[in-house]
């Protein structure tokens, strides 16, 4: 088996091993305070209205996916940018 | 570059399942936690020479993609569990009488929206390293 593979199969058991240690949490009073209040918003009538248009759906949440994800990239790349400039 | 340029399409396919619909959200993470775990065995030899240097003889910079890194990490690992745990699809299908657990359901839907800056500032921090492999790789 070469190292990549080796590597790979490791890291993945270990990640495995970090999420069973996560999983505890749904066991603690926090987990069922937020079940209750899941279930309370579920009850007040959570989800009602129209549904956007089909093209909006599939366009949407990737316009959501760019912002969320370009706008912090592009300020730590402005910041970066602006230190370097400073320290010249 | 191609793992992690299919580690980035995935990733960005897997954020949006309003777009995709739940179930191929959640089978195409089975295709996306090997990628992941091979991303992070191709960069092994760094990961262990910065966490050996990381008191001693490392730059600003570096000491600040790293510690960024060592958050990404687990946050990942969390909302791959969560997925899992509130899955509507794929554990139903593979064990019979799955419900999903809405505690889980919640926390991956928040933790899933704040992974997304985390994973922005992660390309920003390795901007330049990002941009060497792509002039490499045209160069080819």
């Amino acid at each position: 088996m070469s190292v990549i593979v080796r590597r790979t199969v490791w890291v993945t058991l270990l990640s495995g091993a970090v999420g069973l240690a996560m999983l505890p949490m749904a066991q603690t009073q926090w987990a069922e305070d937020t079940r209750a209040s899941a279930s309370r918003g579920h009850g007040e009538g959570a989800g009602e209205g129209e549904a956007p248009p089909r093209a909006m759906m599939l366009v949407l949440p990737f316009v959501k996916v760019g912002v969320l994800m370009g706008v912090p990239a592009l300020v730590v790349l402005g910041a970066g940018a602006a230190v370097r400039r400073l320290r010249r | 570059m191609r793992t992690d340029l299919a580690l980035f399409a995935l990733f960005v396919i897997l954020c949006a399942p309003q777009a995709t619909g739940l179930p191929l959200h959640e089978w195409l993470t089975l295709a996306f936690v090997p990628v992941f775990a091979l991303h992070l065995a191709l960069n092994w030899n760094w990961i262990v020479q910065v966490a050996r240097r990381f008191t001693r003889r490392l730059g600003a910079a570096t000491r600040i993609n790293a510690v960024w890194d060592a958050l990404l990490y687990p946050w990942m690992v969390f909302v791959v569990v969560s997925g899992f745990m509130a899955s509507v699809s794929f554990l139903p299908f593979t064990l019979g009488g799955w419900t999903p657990d809405p505690f889980w359901t919640v926390l991956h839907h928040r933790t899933s929206n704040l992974l997304l800056p985390v994973v922005g500032i992660h390309l920003a921090l390795h901007a330049r390293w990002i941009a060497s492999a792509v002039r490499r790789w045209r160069s080819a």
